[in-house]
């Protein structure tokens, strides 16, 4: 019998950038198309690159662009923008644990905590290794920051980004990342209950809520077994 | 100038809104009642981004090309496709659908 050594989940921050490569095809083309669609709404360079520097959320980036470019009012694209960020509050309980040090310095930290490497950095059970929520982080921030500057360039150049199925690239990272996740068979359940409720909502009410909606699924999912 | 302050407040609240867990929660154990719901919120949160993310366009529930691309992402994963090859299948097979369409 080999000795069970425990093993660190992740070897080098080499691992960690190799977890940020398709993370970063991903996040760069949504903001690629971010850009694009906020210079064809006539919303100009500085703005939307503050913008994604400071959000950083595409969702609500997207949101917020779509109820300004489309005609709406300032306080109508505020709301739809934090609906659909109110998700990173229980997110942010999730990965409580994983920062440490002064108020300040946990302050600054987690505000690089996004959907891809928060998936990413899950080892299972509730666990997060914070190598990964932060490293990957970072980089994707920066990637995030880029492209949407690329973004704004090519607007008016090359069109609709959809044309390319661009807008398939994020669904398709979020399954890449599930898939692995629906082990044990309460997971599988539990995912699919939250996927039927989020789909059933969608029609009924604002963007952002349906995510909500679906992660009430976890209530009936993480009952103990009785 | 409109624009400038949705870009300040969301800012703001995106900040405030990432903080609460770390800033509230960081120093004390999550009572037992909480662990078994979070430690399914990942796969949870992931469902529902994809679902949206797929099918949503708005307020309305549409099957276009993206249904299709996210069909050929999820056979590949199933095989164990490296994620680069994943999401560019995904990509490709949605151009293609859009494109025949």
């Amino acid at each position: 019998m080999a000795k069970r050594i425990p093993e660190p989940v992740v070897q080098s921050y080499r691992e960690v950038l190799r977890a940020a490569l398709p993370a970063s095809l991903a996040v760069g083309t949504f903001a690629v198309s971010i850009g694009i669609v906020a210079r064809a709404g006539g919303l100009g360079w500085t703005a939307p690159a503050v913008f994604s520097a400071t959000t950083y959320a595409g969702a609500s980036q997207v949101a917020s662009i779509g109820v300004i470019t489309g005609g709406g009012g300032v306080v109508a694209a505020i709301v739809a923008g934090i609906l659909v960020n109110l998700r990173y509050i229980p997110i942010g309980i999730s990965v409580a644990s994983c920062f440490r040090g002064s108020r300040l310095r946990r302050f600054v930290e987690c505000q690089v905590v996004a959907d891809v490497n928060w998936a990413l950095a899950h080892q299972g059970g509730g666990r997060y290794d914070r190598r990964i929520l932060l490293g990957v982080g970072v980089v994707m921030w920066a990637v995030w920051v880029c492209a949407t500057v690329v973004g704004l360039a090519l607007g008016g150049i090359v069109g609709d980004p959809r044309r390319f199925g661009l807008d398939a690239l994020f669904p398709a990272l979020f399954v890449a990342i599930l898939v692995p996740q629906l082990r044990p068979r309460r997971n599988a359940l539990t995912a699919v209950l939250a996927a039927g409720l989020a789909l059933i909502v969608i029609p009924f009410v604002p963007p952002g809520i349906p995510i909500l909606i679906g992660s009430l699924a976890v209530i009936v999912g993480g009952r103990r077994r009785a | 100038m409109r624009f400038w302050v949705v870009v300040a407040s969301m800012a703001v609240s995106s900040m405030a809104i990432r903080a609460t867990g770390p800033l509230l929660f960081a120093r004390r154990e999550l009572p037992g009642w909480a662990q078994g719901p979070l430690a399914l919120l990942t796969p949870v949160v992931l469902a529902g981004l994809s679902m949206v993310a797929t099918f949503g366009a708005g307020r309305h529930l549409v099957v276009d090309a993206r249904a299709a691309g996210v069909a050929a992402a999820v056979v590949c994963v199933v095989f164990r496709a490296p994620l680069l090859v994943v999401m560019v299948t995904a990509a490709a097979v949605t151009g293609l659908m859009r494109w025949l369409l």
